[in-house]
């Protein structure tokens, strides 16, 4: 019985990721930005992403706006960025805030 | 253990309540659950178990420069026995901080935090994000008891810019027996270089335990993503009386969101060896000289979701055996306060 349940439980994660909506990080290379600055500042991000985050992991596919600065805040104690770092990959993966 | 089930859910909960205490603090910078979730299933020289896992994080920013982060570690062990299965409740907080971020050259935490030594302890333990689900057989070196340090640190970077960046981490740890607060008495650091251009990092770490026999461990770290290559190379090495060994893991680098379906797949394989020296009681370290070679895959499906699959060979006099394991694991991201923009 337990190992059913855990079964199911595995099937259901999986389930969830495949009929999940995805909706891809933004990337410098498809978005679109009013202003060649924010342009400029997200594929800053972009690139700190690659060069810090990577390292580890790859980018959410989908993150709420809500929660990018927060994880920012936590990233930027594991990996040492800057302030000016923060800014630019919260403008890499929220182009919206 | 239903007394420390209970023990945990209540300060899971407290934890809850702490978290929804926070909102006033961050309308810019809400708090957000995060953390990984997932289910590995075992076979180990032909014994299977099987585990539900779900290790939340929790990140609470109080203004731009204060963070409560904590971590905490939820799985059942479900096992064979010669009439059917058991099972055995595990429950760990991982870590539980105050950082106090004065800027890239310092930051200092206190409370529970997870031991800087190495490169695999803070950074690839996480379900979500480990290539393998079987920890290194060096990892104990370092990090005992638990992993984590109840204390004081301060890491930052020393000097930098954008070509390197020389980085840093103290800390010193009190003793303490306290239930989910387990942790040794020691001091330690971890120093590297980091050049984010090349990709490669390097590094050393020390760690003085000064509980009962005072030990010295030591160790090295190296890693590097060559810009070119669409490759990963991760390596450590540590000694300590107990013995000495060292692990390296190759893989292809983790692929981005918008990879097609098949460059979704990530092969990954370590090799690692331990030899040991001197028996140390408790050390959480094989008994006699091993070696172990494991190769896998993972394959990351939409919406944060990985499966993996690894098969290991372990080399260990008449210990040796095959492991194998398959896993599902899900990165949990979302805001747990605020209105939605």
């Amino acid at each position: 019985m337990r190992l059913s349940l855990m079964l199911v439980f595995a099937v259901a994660i999986v389930t969830a990721g495949a009929l999940g909506q995805s909706k891809p990080v933004p990337n410098s290379s498809t978005q679109k930005h009013d202003t060649s600055s924010a342009t400029d500042s997200s594929a800053a991000g972009e690139q700190l992403f690659r060069q810090h985050c990577a390292r580890c992991h790859r980018p959410p596919d989908n993150i709420s706006p809500n929660a990018v600065k927060a994880v920012l805040q936590h990233m930027r104690v594991r990996a040492n960025l800057r302030a000016q770092d923060e800014q630019a990959l919260l403008k890499y993966l929220a182009p919206g805030r | 253990m239903i007394r420390a089930r209970a023990r945990l859910i209540r300060a899971l909960w407290l934890s809850a309540g702490l978290v929804c205490a926070f909102p006033a603090f961050g309308q810019a910078s809400r708090p957000v659950i995060s953390g990984g979730a997932g289910f590995i299933a075992t076979n180990d020289g032909g014994n299977s178990s099987f585990q539900p896992v779900i290790a939340p994080v929790a990140a609470i920013p109080l203004g731009d420069k204060f963070l409560v982060e904590a971590r905490g570690d939820v799985r059942e062990f479900i096992f064979e026995t010669p009439s059917g299965h058991d099972h055995q409740f595990f429950g760990s907080l991982e870590y539980l901080q105050l950082d106090y971020i004065a800027n890239r050259n310092l930051t200092i935490t206190v409370g529970r935090f997870l031991t800087p030594f190495g490169i695999y302890n803070e950074r690839i333990t996480p379900i979500w994000i480990r290539n393998l689900q079987d920890a290194p057989i060096i990892f104990p070196i370092g990090t005992r008891t638990t992993g984590s340090s109840d204390g004081a640190m301060v890491r930052g970077v020393i000097a930098g810019n954008d070509a390197v960046q020389w980085n840093y981490a103290a800390y010193f740890s009190a003793s303490s027996n306290v239930q989910q607060f387990v942790s040794g008495r020691a001091a330690g650091f971890r120093t590297g270089l980091f050049f984010p251009r090349q990709g490669f990092e390097a590094g050393v770490s020390y760690q003085r335990f000064l509980q009962d026999q005072h030990v010295n461990a030591t160790g090295f770290h190296v890693a590097w993503q060559p810009p070119t290559i669409p490759i990963e190379v991760r390596s450590e090495f540590a000694h300590s009386p107990s013995g000495q060994g060292y692990w390296i893991e190759g893989t292809s680098r983790v692929p981005d969101s918008q990879a097609s379906l098949i460059r979704r797949f990530q092969p990954v394989a370590r090799f690692q060896q331990f030899f040991r020296d001197h028996f140390v009681p408790a050390d959480f370290l094989p008994g006699r000289d091993t070696s172990r070679f494991d190769a896998g895959f993972n394959y990351y499906l939409p919406s944060n979701v990985r499966v993996n699959a690894s098969y290991g060979r372990v080399f260990s006099g008449p210990n040796d055996r095959n492991v194998w394991n398959v896993a599902a694991t899900y990165r949990i991201l979302f805001p747990i306060s605020g209105r939605s923009q």
